[in-house]
């Protein structure tokens, strides 16, 4: 038993390492961008399958180790290989690269416009993402018109694109019409019903800029909507996370600092159509306020108050109406209907999108004004 | 000073009814749930858990009247003497593929997770070794084993449930109870054989220093598991959602893998949960092929176990390498479940009980 | 004076019993052809009681007696005293062996004895043999004066706070120590002598009462079988009595410091001096014992109870430091966050080993460093530390052998190696150390886990003198996690640990007096 043992480990030790690839041999993919750049498809000739279509461009986005190490600008390698899908990309990496490709680390993926009309492209990538379990399922996903443009950025004060990129997505926290989505919560609705939204990236000068987000409806792009919808979104999927509203008040814009949302939901059955009562509570302070009256007086603080109400309550109107228009119930109400009332669930399982579109929305907004700031 | 007779305690035998079925099922069993009753899994699997605490509590009947004859001698009693060799032989095959299986799907996973390219059969090998160099010791040396690594289990526990219990969406398991019970059953079935393990208990009454507390901590150690089990399964739907959990293959090291630990030293955490998780399955598969040996050696009448321990070493490595492919195993992993796996913790411990009630009535 | 030469024919067995003859030129003859070549005892001839008196003989192993005590106190009042004072020396003539033993002498130990081989020895251990003619009995002055390092700080043992005495190399001045902590009757030192031609005093101590009587009994069959020529130093116990010889564990605690002895005595454990070591061993032990200093029931619990997790941890990390590097930048990079691996990567650039070579490389030259520095004299060594740790760390790095990262590494495992509180453990995990690198070199993490299980296979089943290795965490005490991982306040720590099985389980009564 013992000789046994010492053969095997005397095996090992000569034959062995099989997965051993040392740290300075791999290529740390930070972030993979995919872009489709033609739309032909060449039959293979041959009596099997080559590598015959370039039809999307994937570039790894690639942090160069000693020169991160030593402090230089432009850290970031762009290895840009065109293929058919991307495990032929990585085969071509292989073949113009020494070191290996490692996923580990990759935190961002960015999807050309292109990419996200083509439904067959996008399904393949998301599913190579998900079926690997080397890849990182908390990266972050984020569209974009312009792939060569976002890729070729210099961040100014960050060295590394990557984090910049998703240090902005992170601002979430701070303003209130900008969304970010990990893979996670990407993929899992768009496996199971082929919808989703991400979040649009565009270059602007010479800074990456976030604005609208794509909304994706069977697998593939269905339209951009504009930022505007995005907060009304937010609150009603209780997914704010703070930022600004921007109200009037006697003429005057004023900013309202929202630091807590929450919304609750109620639905009823009235003749043929659901009908959904919207609560939602919301706390914040004031930012900024230029008129000359005092702002610690009860009933000016409950005006204004009211008139953020008012504001909210149209916002909100406006985005379930557009949201109602798009066919397709992208604000998780189906979820919640069938989370929390199930009988009305069962009822309209069948065709929701129609009851979707035709319900109806009150909405009832308490907002708070807690803090005005240290000045009168 | 431990007296040396290879005797273990109460809290060892917990140990043991807790450390054996906590294994690889683990790793599919939220999908698997998902499937069958999206998400009343919870529910299953406390329904799941109560059927075996009733198995349990007959193996704790029929133990307390016949200890502490040995298993197979018990068997021998209960049904006659062709009839219980033949019980026995089925429940020694029963062991013998389980541990062959679980050895496969670890090495199935160990390859998906943590080494790529190393051939299954240089992961098998040093695994079934040390299994084997465990099982020979004797069931003292496995228990203070199961004692040894309990803490990093507890570790491996704590590390889960403090990572992932804050940041997930919770209402994803409403809605509650909307299934129909047929299905609830078929939960039911798939929960309880996730409990498969307990049976080693079966086996070691005749190793108890003293048996009577055995029905309370093994129904404490149940318990514990199916918290577990039920945390788990809640933190897979809170993240994922039913629907996508359905998706998943390894739903549980898919949640693990998507954690991010703030500000740690540690990014990926999930290698090193895994690599804990190893320990667990390790102690299921000692358990079982310690399990194999003991009613190999009843039943060829060979005292000391340790030699058959390795006499059917080839046999766990040919089993575990017959399956093709992946879902060749899970295929194979299923139908035995539904055949052995009925017979051997559900149908047998019953129909001993019954049987013994039967005779004692008698007498 | 006539002096007769008797044909003495004599070899030496040492299992032969020649009785003291009642003659005494034919014992000296004897005692002489014994001790012949040996030129460090000193036999001296005399007479008392005047010209004419009877004759007197003592031996003794200079530098090893007492010479002082012999002038004074042995030859002075036979000599002299004798001549001076009544009774007067004709009356006593035929009594004189009683006379001298309860009159003349004024030293307070002695022993009487008849066994000519049984004196030698004692002789040789330092005591002085006196023959008086016409008696068959010999009086054995306890002179044992040899020279004698004095207490001192033990040096392998420090502690900031508690007793700076430690152990010598003199079993008497040990069993003191130790005595001096213990004033209990019921405290026993049984000594033995083992050893064929060394015969080297072992003291074996427990309190009878507490102490598990089969651990007792097991010892004392170990000790009875050993058939060596000679004991040099505790060292040769401690493996003559372990189980497993060819263990890395230490299956014997060894200690310099008395303090440590008495506790583990006090707990119901045995204590073993040997003569001419200053380690006293102890047995059982557990894996428990080693992470343990004196130290930490002198000083506040909840920080005792920080150290000692510090130590756990430190000991984790002196076996699994190089070998999780191992795994992780050959293996598992995606475990550290993104920008440690693009510095580790960077560093490694110019590295032309694998990790794992890196990492033997690094390992090796600090074990010998090591080493080094302790087979050098004192001043010299420190020096070691500085070429080693300054010279050869920063060269190497210089030089693109090694990545900077692998000397963090490296020092990391040194100083938590250094740590553990038992010198004999801590090289034990630096083997094991060496035994994970090369699996995390094959397998990764795995590799590691592997190991682990391995190594934990091995120590479940090791026991010393009955005692699981892993006690009280396997099988688990839970009455003991109160002086294991965790240190109670004194005021909780009530019973003594359980799994040492003593037989008074009570160590602390109630407030009240009471049990």
């Amino acid at each position: 038993m013992k000789r046994l043992m010492f053969v095997f480990l005397a095996m090992l030790i000569f034959a062995g390492c099989w997965d051993k690839i040392e740290i300075e041999d791999r290529i740390f993919v930070y972030g993979i961008a995919i872009d489709k750049v033609s739309n032909e498809l060449n039959k293979s000739k041959g009596p099997f399958y080559e590598y015959v279509n370039e039809n999307i461009e994937v570039t790894f986005l690639i942090p160069n180790p000693s020169k991160v190490v030593s402090g230089e600008q432009n850290v970031f390698e762009n290895i840009t290989v065109r293929a058919g899908s991307i495990p032929e990309a990585i085969e071509k990496v292989f073949k113009k690269q020494n070191r290996h490709l490692f996923f580990g680390h990759e935190k961002l993926l960015i999807l050309g416009e292109a990419v996200l009309r083509d439904d067959k492209i996008l399904k393949e990538i998301v599913d190579w993402i998900d079926r690997d379990p080397q890849k990182n399922r908390s990266s972050f996903v984020v569209a974009t018109k312009d792939v060569k443009g976002i890729i070729n950025i210099t961040p100014k004060l960050e060295k590394l694109l990557v984090p910049y990129i998703i240090g902005t997505l992170k601002n979430q926290e701070e303003v209130s019409t900008l969304l970010n989505i990990d893979f996670n919560g990407f993929v899992s609705n768009f496996k199971v019903n082929g919808v989703a939204i991400l979040p649009i990236i565009n270059k602007v000068k010479d800074e990456g800029v976030i604005k609208n987000v794509f909304l994706i409806k069977d697998y593939k792009l269905l339209k951009e909507v504009d930022d505007r919808y995005i907060r009304g979104y937010s609150i009603l999927t209780n997914s704010l996370k703070g930022g600004r509203k921007l109200f009037k008040y006697k003429d005057h814009v004023l900013s309202y600092l929202i630091s807590n949302s929450h919304a609750s939901l109620e639905a009823k059955e009235e003749d043929g159509k659901i009908n959904f009562n919207v609560k939602v509570k919301m706390e914040g302070d004031i930012e900024d306020f230029i008129l000359n009256e005092d702002l610690l007086k009860a009933d000016i603080v409950h005006n204004i108050e009211k008139s953020i109400k008012e504001q909210f309550e149209n916002e909100l109107y406006e985005t379930v109406r557009y949201f109602q228009d798009t066919g397709y119930d992208y604000l998780k109400l189906k979820d919640w209907t069938k989370k929390h009332q199930y009988s009305l669930y069962k009822k309209y399982e069948k065709n929701w999108d129609e009851a979707f579109k035709t319900a109806k929305f009150n909405f009832d907004f308490e907002v708070k004004i807690r803090r005005v700031g240290v000045v009168r | 000073m431990v007296p040396n007779d290879d005797k273990i305690s109460q809290f060892q035998v917990a140990l043991i009814v807790f450390l054996t079925p906590i294994g690889v099922g683990i790793f599919t069993l939220p999908s698997t749930l998902a499937k069958d009753v999206e998400t009343n899994g919870w529910l299953s699997l406390i329904l799941g858990g109560l059927v075996c605490l009733l198995e349990i509590y007959f193996i704790c009947c029929i133990a307390k009247k016949y200890s502490p004859a040995k298993f197979t001698d018990v068997l021998k009693q209960l049904f006659g003497k062709f009839l219980g060799t033949i019980f026995a032989v089925i429940i020694f095959i029963y062991f013998l593929i389980f541990s062959a299986l679980e050895v496969r799907l670890f090495a199935e996973t160990t390859k998906m997770y943590l080494l790529y390219k190393t051939p299954l059969e240089y992961i098998i090998i040093p695994f079934l070794f040390l299994g084997i160099i465990l099982a020979r010791c004797g069931i003292e040396p496995i228990a203070r084993f199961f004692e040894a690594v309990i803490y990093l289990v507890a570790i491996t526990f704590i590390l889960v449930f403090l990572l992932y219990l804050p940041k997930s969406d919770y209402s994803n398991l409403l809605p509650v109870l909307r299934i129909h019970p047929l299905k609830l059953l078929k939960g039911v079935e798939d929960s309880f054989f996730s409990f498969s393990g307990f049976e080693v208990l079966l086996l070691l009454f005749p190793f108890m220093r003293d048996s009577k507390k055995s029905f309370k901590v093994s129904a404490i150690s149940i318990m514990l598991i199916t918290f577990i089990y039920v945390v788990i399964f809640v933190q897979c739907i809170a993240r994922f959602g039913v629907d996508y959990t359905k998706t998943l293959l390894y739903p549980t090291l898919s949640l693990i893998k998507s954690s991010d630990v703030p500000g740690a030293f540690i990014e990926g955490i999930e290698g090193l949960l895994f690599s804990l998780w190893i320990v667990l399955i390790f102690t299921t598969l000692a358990m079982f092929i310690f399990a194999y040996s003991v009613i190999a050696g009843d039943l060829l009448k060979q005292k000391e176990a340790k030699h058959i321990v390795i006499l059917f070493l080839p046999a766990v490595y040919i089993v575990s390498l017959l399956p093709d492919n992946i879902a060749s195993t899970f295929e194979l992993v299923d139908k035995l479940i539904k055949s052995l796996g009925y017979f051997v913790i559900l149908i047998l411990p019953t129909l001993m009980f019954i049987v013994s009630k039967i005779k004692g009535e008698r007498a | 004076m006539l002096k007769r030469k008797k044909e003495v024919t004599y070899t030496y067995s040492p299992s032969s019993k020649t009785k003291v003859s009642k003659d005494i030129e034919e014992n000296i003859e004897i005692i002489k052809t014994m001790l012949k070549d040996c030129d460090d005892v000193v036999f001296r001839e005399f007479e008392v009681g005047g010209d004419g008196g009877e004759k007197m003989f003592l031996f003794y192993v200079d530098g090893m007696a007492d010479k002082l005590l012999l002038d004074e106190f042995v030859l002075m009042p036979l000599m002299i005293s004798s001549r001076e004072v009544a009774p007067d020396f004709n009356q006593i003539k035929n009594k004189l062996y009683e006379v001298t033993k309860d009159n003349a002498m004024v030293v307070t130990d002695f022993k009487e004895m008849d066994i000519i081989e049984d004196i030698v020895m004692e002789v040789l251990s330092g005591d002085t043999a006196l023959f008086i003619s016409n008696t068959d009995k010999v009086l054995l002055i306890a002179t044992k004066a040899f020279p004698t390092r004095s207490v001192s700080e033990p040096s392998a043992e420090i502690v900031i706070r508690g007793p700076r005495d430690g152990f010598t190399e003199t079993i008497r001045i040990n069993t003191a120590l130790i005595r001096r902590r213990i004033r209990d009757p019921r405290f026993k030192i049984k000594q033995k002598r083992i050893g064929v031609r060394s015969k080297t005093d072992i003291a074996i101590m427990y309190i009878e009462d507490i102490v598990d009587k089969r651990v007792l009994d097991q010892l004392y069959s170990k000790l009875d079988k050993i058939n060596i020529d000679a004991i040099i130093d505790s060292g040769y116990i401690q493996q003559l009595i372990e189980d497993k010889v060819f263990s890395i564990f230490p299956q014997a605690q060894t200690t310099e410091r008395p303090d440590v002895v008495a506790a583990a005595v006090y707990e119901g454990r045995v204590g073993i001096l040997v003569d001419n070591s200053p380690f006293a061993l102890i047995v059982p032990v557990t894996i428990n014992a080693f992470f343990q200093s004196g130290e930490d029931y002198y000083s506040r619990p909840v920080i005792s109870t920080f150290i000692r997790f510090l130590r756990i941890i430190a000991g984790a990390l002196s076996i699994l430091a190089p070998s999780l590097y191992i795994a992780i930048t050959s293996f598992h990079p995606q475990i550290i966050p993104a920008k440690l691996a693009l510095s580790i990567a960077a560093t490694r650039e110019g590295v032309p080993f694998p990790a794992f070579v890196e990492a033997i490389i690094m390992e090796a030259t600090f074990e010998l460093l090591r080493e080094a520095g302790v087979r050098l004299p004192r001043p010299i060594g420190s020096t070691i530390g500085i070429v080693g740790g300054l010279v050869i760390g920063q060269a190497a790095v210089a030089a693109g052998i090694v990545s900077p990262i692998m000397v963090i590494v490296v020092a990391i495992t040194a100083i938590s190696s250094f740590s553990i509180t038992n010198y004999e453990l801590a090289t034990a995990l630096r083997l094991l150390r060496f035994i994970f690198m090369i699996a995390a070199s094959i397998y990764g993490l795995y590799g590691i886990v592997l190991s682990y299980i391995g190594t934990l296979i091995y120590v479940v089943n090791l026991k010393s003198f009955g005692t699981p290795y892993l006690a009280p965490l396997s099988p688990f005490y839970i009455t003991d996690m109160k002086d294991s991982i965790f240190k109670l306040p004194l005021k909780y720590l009530k019973t003594r640990p359980l799994h040492f099985d003593p037989q008074d389980i009570i160590r602390q009564g109630d407030e009240d007096g009471s049990k």
